[in-house]
């Protein structure tokens, strides 16, 4: 065998050390997940369609979206872009109903 | 007395009574009103209409003599209205349907006045083009695919309630389950707020509704140990949706932090081939000291397995018989195990820079990290039978722990290990050389300027025009093309 093996001199009946207590540090790997970011992003281009070009189907998607984001976002994730992106999303919705209350027509049936 | 009061109740009882169809008479009488007005205002209009058209006589008397003017409206529909016949219901009738009054402008004989039909020939009926509009559907039936969303966005919330607390008992379960051998080997459970408290939230951490986690620190052989579990995104309909497709799994990773000392030179990874592939293109450590992979039927491990390692000897004393019989029990949960003392983060990262801009080579850490795929199902019963199966999974991760303190590497092996890390470290000078020589010049520009600022900014003439002279003569000199001179000696 190439390698040296020595024993350590701790014990190893209670390996527990108040000395080396430390602080939590990030070890640079972390689960990535973008999701809440690409859905307030996805969810604020549909709401501007429907808003703008008074599609309703892209103001219903806006919601889920919001949804969507709503469901993957940290804790650490700001609330108010949450928010801001539901409120979005909702009036969206509510204006263009407001403007034309007939029902909304889908994109593949027109 | 109860009698009395037994009346008094019946009066007030019919008292309501009474108003209240008093009322709702009153209402159908205002209704009965505007219908008799309705009906007195037609019949007082159609009968003023009446009188005021010409009876037969005298329209024969009208035809008798010559009519320069067009007939008027109230003409028409007296004659279109049957001439014998009073204004009774069924003329009500006639008069409210406007398509038969205007039916009768096609009549041919309305405008002949003059038998001739000349008026027929200067207006000729107009053509009215009907187009066929579709008839819009009335009601709440219209509003389908409306309600189709709605009830999309509440199956989602409820969805979201539900997976949520899945996730929420998946890592209660794994905690719980998991809380013994944690309290026997860490002084601190869960990140502690202020450093003078040992015990710690004694708690692990939600960071979103599927990943959660905690952090253990005050163990010999190393800084702290952080326990990840990112579960299947359970409170989001559309992820569910997706692992149909490609199905995924629970993930539980261990990071384990070593102190300097607590660990010789080591980079070693065993994976399964999948993981190997994108951990050989992510991990910095990996890149630079592990390029080859090689299978872990060698070292008597199962077949899906690669080992990637900087130095042979080093995955042979990791790989011992202890650890390779763990390895083969839970190799269906191993996603990877891997040991580095050269961690620097994975490769997107970019490389830090100091306060001048100068760009050094991250500061390497040593950590154990160990990952496993959970075969916890989606609706997560039995998280507890697969948690129960993993405990000694744990006391392999503290075995571990302690032998990597024990490790050291022959000279050698140390030699050989360290000229590898050398020639990582300039190789990464050699690439930010460039960018280094840019950051120096900019450096020496800015205090060339903070000098010629300091020296204009004195009154001494004679010392501006001496640094001026310097200036021009160093600039001079840095324009020269660059040649050595060489000297012969006359023999």
């Amino acid at each position: 065998m190439s390698t040296t093996t020595r024993q350590s001199g701790t014990n190893a009946v209670d390996p527990r050390r108040t000395d080396k207590i430390r602080r939590f540090r990030v070890s640079g790997l972390v689960f990535e997940d973008f999701t809440s970011d690409y859905m307030s992003v996805i969810g604020m281009l549909f709401s501007m369609f429907g808003l703008m070009m008074r599609m309703k189907w892209c103001a219903w998607i806006a919601i889920y979206c919001s949804c969507i984001g709503f469901a993957s976002s940290r804790l650490q994730d700001d609330a108010k872009q949450i928010f801001s992106s539901f409120m979005l999303s909702i009036s969206a919705v509510v204006m263009s109903y407001l403007q034309n209350p007939s029902p909304m027509t889908l994109p593949f049936s027109a | 007395m109860r009698v009395t009061k037994l009346l008094l109740v019946l009066a007030a009882v019919v008292l309501v009574v009474s108003i209240v169809a008093v009322k709702c008479e009153h209402e159908e009488d205002d209704f009965a009103e505007f219908d008799d007005d309705f009906e007195e205002d037609e019949l007082s209009r159609a009968r003023s209409r009446r009188a005021r058209t010409p009876s037969p006589q005298k329209e024969e008397d009208l035809k008798e003599t010559p009519k320069k003017k067009p007939p008027t409206e109230d003409v028409i529909e007296e004659d279109i209205r049957p001439k014998d016949s009073g204004f009774d219901e069924d003329d009500e009738a006639n008069v409210m349907n406007d398509e038969d009054d205007f039916e009768s402008i096609d009549d041919e004989d309305e405008f002949d006045f003059d038998g001739d039909g000349k008026v027929k020939r200067e207006m000729p009926p107009p053509k009215l083009t009907i187009t066929s509009v579709p008839m819009p559907m009335r009601g709440w039936q219209a509003y389908w695919s409306e309600l189709l969303m709605l009830i999309g966005i509440s199956v989602y919330m409820m969805n979201y309630i539900l997976g949520r607390y899945k996730n929420q008992k998946i890592a209660q379960s794994f905690f719980d389950i998991n809380w013994n051998i944690l309290e026997d080997n860490f002084m601190m459970l869960g990140d502690s707020t202020i450093l003078e408290d040992e015990q710690g939230t004694r708690n692990y951490q939600k960071m979103s509704d599927s990943i959660y986690q905690m952090w253990c620190s005050g163990r010999v052989c190393c800084e702290g140990m952080l326990v990840e579990l990112k579960l299947l995104k359970r409170q989001d309909l559309v992820s569910i949706l997706a692992n149909m497709f490609r199905p995924a799994k629970d993930v539980l990773r261990v990071s384990v932090e070593m102190g300097r000392e607590d660990m010789d030179s080591v980079v070693f990874a065993l994976a399964n081939k999948k993981a190997a592939t994108k951990m050989s293109k992510e991990y910095n450590d990996l890149i630079n000291y592990c390029p080859e992979k090689k299978p872990a039927e060698k070292y008597g491990l199962p077949s899906q397995f690669v080992v990637m390692s900087e130095l042979s000897e080093a995955s042979s004393t990791i790989l011992d018989s202890k650890t390779c019989a763990v390895i083969t029990k839970f190799a269906s949960l191993i996603d990877s195990i891997h040991f580095t003392d050269q961690f620097t983060g994975l490769r997107s990262a970019e490389p830090e820079t100091t306060k001048d801009g100068v760009m050094k080579l991250p500061e390497p850490r040593r950590f154990l990290f160990f990952t496993l795929n959970l075969p916890t199902t989606n609706s997560g019963n039995n998280c507890d039978t697969v948690f129960e199966e993993m405990k000694p999974f744990f006391q392999f991760i503290f075995y571990t722990i302690d032998k990597m303190k024990r490790v050291r590497l022959s000279k050698e092996g140390k030699y050989k290990a360290d000229r590898n890390r050398a020639k990582v470290e300039e190789a990464f000078m050699k690439q930010t050389h460039a960018a280094r020589a840019e950051a120096a010049a900019v450096r020496r520009e800015e205090k060339r300027r903070q000098e010629k600022e300091r020296i204009l900014q004195e009154d001494d003439p004679e010392k501006q025009r001496r640094w001026e002279e310097k200036e021009q003569k160093r600039e001079k000199k840095r324009k020269q093309p660059k040649m050595k001179q060489l000297k012969v000696k006359a023999l």
